[in-house]
């Protein structure tokens, strides 16, 4: 029973939550985006997924911390999405075309459009592709640290991934065509 | 293509693997073509979806975090690392022994009634008598601690040898159930900490019911515990003789709405709280003796205790926890008299549906009372003095028929603030976290039920005017969707629409005209319908004094929100005459006043300070709406209408936005003249509730804006209903004659219930009428003389419901005043009911009786007024729409038949458009 097992001496942990909210920030907050289709929810979600992370810091498995960060993003953008039930693919869109309202470059206009359509390609992918695809795309994970996230075994995670980039694609090249 | 190529393309492949790809290559240079192809367009895709400016925390929400991390002196650590829990867990583990050791030697528990109540209490030993059992079958991250304790004895005991107790009547027995642990700023506060309590359960014999309580201790950035703290001081020869449990509950931060099924004998507790003083404590005399032996009995217990806990208690252990443990017992020698506190104190955050409450006392022996938890500080006190605990239990009793309506309604679950987002939720001993629901996104309605006249001859509620639900409703049908059942509140339906009644003729502020035919859904019932229409303002009206109080948060950024807001605004503005007086007050993270009071010739000015207003930032609605009310103080005026409109999506996000006390300063600044007004805004209406209430504590109305035209009709159509309230706290309470009505059931107005005692009580707050409003309620009637043609009876559903002789008979449900009056027999009269409607001027404060008899005479609904049938219209509609269960044989194909033949002229086309929205909400229905 190490009593004296101390805790007070936060340095380091403060270094480690900077850290994880710079590597992590904008990854869980498109990935909250992706389930809550709102981004001031969805910061506000990531904003408590912080907030939870540093009060749990002293039982966090640090090697885990990707698949912890995004399971938890992922419980609470479902539970918030289950209280507030809204349709998921049209607000997506809505979203994009207002974030594009702005006046710009052609291309980037061009480019806009196609992130977007991206998006909604991925928001229609199966349900367990979508959410390889987003954790490896959006939020940069490694295989280990899906298949740590998801449940299930790397092999999966490719086969997963495989299939969704593959879709994408199929459906890239026809747009492009 | 294959998976290997992906994983290659996304660097993923192990590393052998990834040399033998290569290698594959060397030889494939189609291959390598698919790798490259596969690579760039990953790479794209990354790049794509990785692009946004919209991704980062706000710099507030970045701050906040930041001086959370900062703040990581608290941490929560696993709790059997924790020194409080070492020397307190032992300590109090030990004290529990102790009391066991007491019980062997009375041995003769009266036991009546049961608490059990979680407790660690490290500075302390404990309760002095108990029981202590512990389960460690999980191990640490499961630690069971049940204390029972047993403090009981009608009489004095003289127990044989070296313990004799005291206690004087009634008996007390509890059952205190532990799940300890330290809460966050425990750790910090070691020597002071204390723990959770859960749960706590309360046996009632009286009703033949258990409740229990429980409490989750709820730990978020250290605050909100139910923390049970215990202060023993021994004394030489020793114990017991005054003990107390308090229970404060701060619903400060995050309380809870737990309305879910109300819980039905939570009344009497909530009563009992609202009625003694914030805090109500009462002692109990026990005085119980103990002998010399007392220290050596301690050591004893100290090490029963670490045995029979099971802990993994190592002798270093062992020692910290004695260390308090003998500071305890040298307080025993030195003190004479025994003073046991045990204080429950801090923040509870039930949860609706974790929490059950019912309170339940037993009549004889039962010491408590238990205050939910509605109040902000609430108590509870436990009490053993016989006299005076009885006196509550009797008293709580008699409240509990008319809690049991108020809690539905809006009585004590109404006080609690709802929950505004998620709750961390640290459960007890365990240490699980978990992430819990808020409240609903709507108030749970229950509709009123068939209410036999012979039993509840008086129907009281507040006149309301609100007419969200109406807006609401239409944009979800508009959108497709079936609103949820609990979005739909029938009286704000058939309230939205103006009807033409006849204004009253006299100078009085009301005219009240009853009318009755047949219930469309069940044509052996009558409908009545209670029109009231207030008073129109003729010529000018007064002129105004308007703050508007603006949320500029990031959440009311999209079209639907703050632009709607401004372009209904603008409307506003063009109706204001030149002296008239507007202010600008906005709030986000910070407020601040947009403009300063102007007068109501500067449009250009007024309209081009709209326009600057921009959406960023979280949300901090009590400041903003401290500033706003100090603005309109500024140039209050009597003659004048002195009004906050407040317009946001309700979504309070900074700070610990405390409703409860928004709620409290607004009904406060209500009294000094100045009241409030809502406009609701946004697609999610999570906040639904928040606004309602706010806007009833402010004497004001909640309107919820979906589109301009919407705007329009409040703002403009309607400005002087909108802003100009004519009479407050208006009150309506119907008598129907048993002689002629069996039952009745109250259509809609669920949440505007009031007990019947209310309803002369010009305390209770009620609903506010501007001019010219008009107000339909409908009663579904049951007459008393129906015949049978076929012998069936007509109301199913009241089959087992007590019938007339159910008055002779001992019944919860009716209380004392109520038995009596049933017994009276009824005066023959031809009169089906009276009408009484109360209200007070909006400056005073004594209320005004009106009374309207009226006797049915078996019209039609076909031949009655068209006013009539389209509000029973408008109420079959929302009916349907929540899958009443008293629709009966209403079909949409009557709801549209009656609301085209109660269509009239709609200058407006707002009856059009419902018409509209039936076709809508049917096909919804229909293809389901």
């Amino acid at each position: 029973m190490p009593s004296e097992h101390h805790m007070s001496d936060r340095h380091p942990d403060h270094v480690y939550l900077i850290a994880a909210l710079d590597r992590y920030e904008r990854p869980l907050i498109r990935y909250a985006l992706g389930i809550v289709c709102e981004i001031n929810q969805a910061r506000d979600i990531v904003q408590d997924v912080f907030i939870k992370l540093h009060e749990s810091l002293p039982t966090l498995d640090r090697e885990r911390l990707a698949p912890w960060l995004f399971t938890v993003c992922r419980n609470r953008s479902l539970d918030h999405q289950r209280k507030h039930k809204r349709l998921v693919p049209m607000e997506l869109e809505i979203l994009d075309k207002e974030s594009s309202t702005l006046p710009g470059p052609s291309e980037e206009l061009e480019q806009k459009e196609l992130s977007g359509q991206l998006k909604h390609w991925i928001a229609s992918l199966p349900d367990k592709q979508r959410e390889a695809v987003r954790l490896k795309f959006e939020a940069g994970l490694s295989y280990k640290e899906i298949s740590e996230t998801l449940k299930t075994s790397i092999g999966n995670v490719g086969t997963l991934i495989h299939h969704g980039v593959a879709a994408l694609r199929e459906q890239w090249l026809a747009m492009n065509a | 293509m294959n998976e290997k190529l992906t994983a290659y393309a996304l660097n993923e492949l192990p590393p052998d693997e990834r040399a033998a790809l290569e290698a594959q290559m060397q030889n494939d240079p189609a291959l390598r073509q698919q790798a490259e192809e596969m690579k760039s367009f990953c790479s794209l895709l990354n790049e794509q979806i990785t692009r946004s400016e919209h991704d980062t925390l706000n710099p507030e929400q970045r701050t906040q975090l930041l001086e959370n991390f900062q703040s990581s002196q608290k941490i929560i650590r696993p709790f059997w690392r924790r020194p409080a829990f070492l020397s307190g867990f032992g300590l109090a583990a030990a004290a529990c022994v102790a009391l066991i050791f007491a019980l062997h030697e009375f041995n003769k528990p009266n036991q009546d009634a049961l608490d059990a109540i979680a407790m660690d209490s490290p500075n302390s030993g404990a309760l002095p008598h108990g029981q202590v059992i512990a389960d460690n079958a999980g191990g640490f991250k499961n630690e069971k601690v049940e204390i029972q304790s047993r403090v009981a004895q009608n009489e004095p005991i003289t127990a044989p040898s070296k313990f004799r107790t005291r206690v004087s009547p009634p008996p007390l027995t509890s059952v205190f159930s532990a799940t300890g642990n330290d809460d966050l700023s425990g750790a910090s506060g070691l020597s002071q900490s204390s723990t959770i309590a859960s749960p706590l359960i309360v046996s009632n014999s009286s009703t033949g019911k258990d409740g229990d309580l429980s409490f989750n201790g709820i730990t978020k950035s250290g605050s909100g515990t139910v923390t049970l703290r215990g202060v023993n001081t021994y004394s030489d020869g020793t114990s017991v003789s005054g003990g107390m449990l308090a229970m404060n509950l701060d619903q400060s931060s995050l309380p809870a709405p737990a309305p879910s099924a109300p819980a039905p004998s939570s009344g009497p507790a909530i009563a009992l709280a609202m009625s003694s003083a914030s805090k109500s404590v009462l002692k109990a005399d026990s005085a119980a003796e103990k002998k010399n032996e007392q220290v050596q009995t301690k050591s004893k217990v100290m090490a029963e205790s670490s045995d029979k806990l099971a802990m993994d208690t190592k002798p270093a252990d062992s020692l910290a926890a004695k260390e308090p443990m003998l500071e305890a017992s040298g307080k025993i020698e030195e003190t004479s008299k025994l003073q046991k506190t045990i204080t429950i104190a801090g923040n509870n955050k039930p949860q609706d549906h974790e929490l059950r409450r019912e309170i339940a006392a037993a009549p004889e022996s039962q010491p408590l009372g238990g205050a939910g938890g509605g109040k902000t500080n609430g108590s509870l006190a436990l009490n053993t003095n016989s006299e005076e605990e009885k006196a509550l239990y009797y008293s709580a009793a008699r409240d509990q028929t008319r809690s049991k309506m108020l809690n539905i309604v809006n009585g004590a679950w109404e006080d609690q603030a709802p929950i505004l987002g998620d709750i961390l939720v640290t459960d007890g001993l365990y240490g699980r976290k978990s992430a819990t629901r808020g409240t609903q996104t709507y108030r749970h309605i229950i509709e009123n039920p068939f209410l036999y006249v012979a039993q509840q001859p008086l129907s009281t509620f507040s006149l309301d005017v609100d007419t969200a639900s109406y807006a609401n409703v239409r944009r979800f049908l508009n959108s497709n969707q079936r609103p949820p059942a609990n979005a739909v509140r029938l009286e704000e339906l058939i309230n939205y629409f103006p009807y033409k009644y006849d204004a009253p003729a006299d100078d009085k502020p009301f005219a009240v005209h009853v009318d009755i035919a047949e219930a469309p859904w069940q044509p052996l019932h009558r409908l009545a319908r209670i029109a009231v229409k207030a008073r129109e303002i003729k010529g000018e009206r007064q002129p105004a004094n308007f703050v508007f109080l603006l949320d500029v948060s990031g959440s009311m950024q999209p079209e639907e929100r703050l632009p709607l807001i401004k372009k209904s605004l603008r409307l506003l503005v063009d109706q204001l005459r030149a002296d008239d007086r507007v202010a600008i007050v906005t709030y986000a993270g910070n407020s601040g006043v947009a403009l300063a009071s102007t007068p109501g010739s500067e449009k250009e000015k007024i309209t081009q300070a709209i326009e600057h207003l921009n959406a960023g930032g979280s949300t901090n609605g009590a400041s903003g709406i401290r500033l706003a009310y100090e603005q309109a103080a500024l140039n209050f005026g009597k003659e004048r209408i002195n009004r906050v409109i407040l317009a946001t999506d309700g979504d309070f996000n900074v700070g610990l936005s405390n409703v409860a006390e928004l709620e409290k300063l607004i009904a406060e600044k209500a009294k000094s003249g100045v009241f409030l007004s809502v406009l609701g805004v946004g697609t999610d209406n999570l906040h639904d509730h928040t606004m309602q209430t706010l806007a009833d504590r402010g004497n004001g109305n909640y309107n919820y804006l979906d589109s301009v035209g919407e705007a329009r009709k409040v703002l403009v159509e309607q400005m002087s209903g909108t802003l100009i309230t004519i009479a407050k706290d208006v009150k309506i309470q119907v008598e129907f004659n048993p002689a002629q009505v069996a039952a009745y059931r109250l259509v809609g107005y669920e949440k505007r219930l009031l007990a019947k005692e209310d309803f002369n009580n010009d305390k209770k707050d009620a609903g506010e009428i501007g001019a010219g409003h008009t107000v339909t309620a409908l009663y579904e009637i049951v007459p008393a003389n129906l015949k049978f043609p076929d012998g069936k009876p007509v109301v199913d559903d009241l089959k087992y419901a007590l019938k007339e002789d159910a008055a002779t008979k001992p019944s919860l449900d009716v209380t004392n005043a109520d038995t009596k009056l049933s017994k009276i027999q009824a005066t023959p009269s031809s009169e089906t009911m009276t009408v009484k409607l109360r209200y007070k001027q909006p400056d005073a404060d004594v209320s005004q009786l009106l009374e309207f008899p009226f006797t049915d005479n078996e019209k039609k609904l076909t031949d009655s007024d068209k006013e009539f049938q389209f509000a029973v219209s408008v109420a079959g509609f929302g009916m349907l729409l929540r899958d009443s269960a008293h629709a009966g044989e209403l079909t949409w194909d009557t709801v549209r038949k009656l609301a085209l033949s109660g269509k009239g002229p709609d200058e407006q086309g707002w009856r059009g458009e419902f018409i509209q929205l039936i076709e809508k909400a049917r096909g919804l229905s229909e293809n389901r």
